[in-house]
């Protein structure tokens, strides 16, 4: 499904990834860990376009993808949730969703239904502007929105940072469904989290891979991953 | 698959607001027509005329800055040069009004287009100064290097043939003209701006970061709203 080769991304002059090399197959979910500054959001921003690596190639479904332009990658299946949590503020929610539903060509009746469907408390929340949302509910939203259209591959970023216990079994519920549909990769502090959705794991520390954990029995077993957090 | 929405809720609030825009825009239609109507015995046909035309222009530079939040200094350019298209396409073509206008809107959006490939990769006010610039070129070559067939600041008027009934030398039947110009451009911007692509264009003014539109190419949506501003002015 997607396969990451020796990529080196730099900001100027500063290296931020060195030869980090990824694999995902098909229906899995790939967690990225890391301290802050280690280079996970610059990854999740160099596969889906918003930045070009120096060196390296990004294969996607056996297509090199690396450099193309964040909407081809969007009509390719790929899909981004930032870490910032940003919506259309003074959209409503289904403005939000519609216009996701518009860049995928999906109809909005069709589009409601997926996003309602996975989170059916958003059917009374569609008029409301979305920078009314609680940030748990923002984030549901965003998630929602990446599933319109034909999503193949979700790259995910901090989904459960800053939330609420209870918000985030949710976002946990939401994703653990999706399982083995579509491909994620998903870059996450919360260890429960992990235990229980990934079936590979990458641990970045200043800008390189130095572990990398494919068989999904010893993610849960591997017992000094909080160092790397 | 069960729909999880409560449909008929649903439909009765979409009923609701659709009816309640609906009724507004007609307003909207009244309101306009009746206001112009009203006025202009008080003014003169030919001062309303104008400044209907000027109204065109208003709410399609609404569409650019109020909706998609893009200030430009310079969209006077575009009117201008449709403007000198069709009066230089009556002046030396073909007295056809309506084939004029044709070619005002395609002078003026192959303009667009061409400067648009620029100034749309600017933003804030870069993109506002850039469309200045442009402007006073416009007007420089308008005033100077073409002065041969614009007659500068003088400027030139037109005599469009008549077209069966229709007169447009005559200022009554030209305020006609303009008028439903006005409430079809109003009817078409109402109907772009609540349309999914006029959603977009929102959203473009609300956030214009990659991340946030990493699905569409912002750049092609500014050059095809530029599009619709000219074809409106």
């Amino acid at each position: 499904m997607l396969e990451i080769r020796d990529l080196d991304v730099a900001y100027g002059y500063a290296k931020v990834l060195q030869y980090v090399s990824l694999n995902l197959e098909r229906g899995q979910m790939a967690f990225l860990i890391g301290r802050n500054g280690a280079g996970k959001t610059t990854l999740l921003k160099t596969i889906i376009g918003l930045l070009k690596p120096q060196k390296g190639s990004i294969l996607y479904q056996g297509q090199e993808i690396a450099g193309l332009p964040p909407e081809d990658l969007y009509s390719k299946g790929l899909r981004y949730v930032a870490q910032e949590k940003k919506v259309f503020g003074n959209l409503t929610v289904q403005e939000n969703i519609e216009i996701a539903a518009f860049a995928s060509r999906e109809p909005i009746d069709m589009a409601l239904e997926k996003v309602i469907s996975i989170y059916p408390k958003l059917k009374d929340l569609l008029k409301i502007k979305a920078g009314q949302l609680s940030g748990g509910q923002r984030q549901i939203l965003l998630v929602g929105r990446a599933l319109v259209g034909e999503p193949r591959l979700l790259l995910i970023d901090e989904p459960t940072q800053g939330l609420a216990a209870i918000v985030i079994e949710e976002i946990v519920n939401i994703l653990s469904a999706l399982k083995e549909k579509i491909s994620a990769i998903i870059v996450e502090q919360n260890l429960a989290m992990m235990n229980r959705l990934a079936d590979r794991l990458y641990i970045l520390k200043e800008g390189k891979v130095v572990r990398a954990i494919t068989d999904k029995s010893e993610i849960s077993q591997t017992k000094e991953l909080e160092e790397f957090l | 698959m069960q729909n999880p929405f409560n449909q008929k809720s649903s439909r009765d609030l979409s009923e609701s607001i659709g009816l309640f825009s609906r009724d507004r825009g007609i307003m909207g239609f009244i309101s306009i027509a009746v206001f112009f109507l009203l006025v202009t015995p008080l003014l003169s046909v030919h001062r309303v005329t104008d400044f209907m035309i000027f109204c065109i222009f208003a709410m399609s530079f609404d569409l650019l800055y109020g909706y998609m939040g893009r200030l430009s200094f310079g969209h006077l350019l575009y009117l201008g040069t449709g403007a000198y298209g069709c009066g230089l396409f009556i002046n030396y073509i073909s007295g056809n009004f309506f084939l004029a206008i044709f070619v005002g809107i395609g002078f003026a959006g192959l303009l667009a287009m061409i400067l648009g490939l620029i100034t749309v990769r600017a933003t804030g006010a870069c993109f506002a100064l850039i469309n200045l610039a442009f402007n006073h070129i416009g007007f420089f070559l308008v005033l100077s290097p073409l002065r041969g067939i614009t007659r500068g600041e003088d400027g030139f008027g037109v005599s469009p043939s008549k077209l069966g009934f229709l007169n447009l030398s005559s200022r009554p039947v030209m305020f006609a003209f303009v008028l439903i110009c006005l409430l079809l451009v109003y009817y078409f911007l109402r109907k772009l701006t609540s349309s999914p692509y006029g959603i977009l264009i929102r959203s473009i003014k609300e956030d214009e970061t990659s991340e946030n539109h990493s699905h569409i190419a912002v750049h092609i949506h500014c050059i095809g709203v530029d599009e619709i501003i000219i074809q409106c002015g």
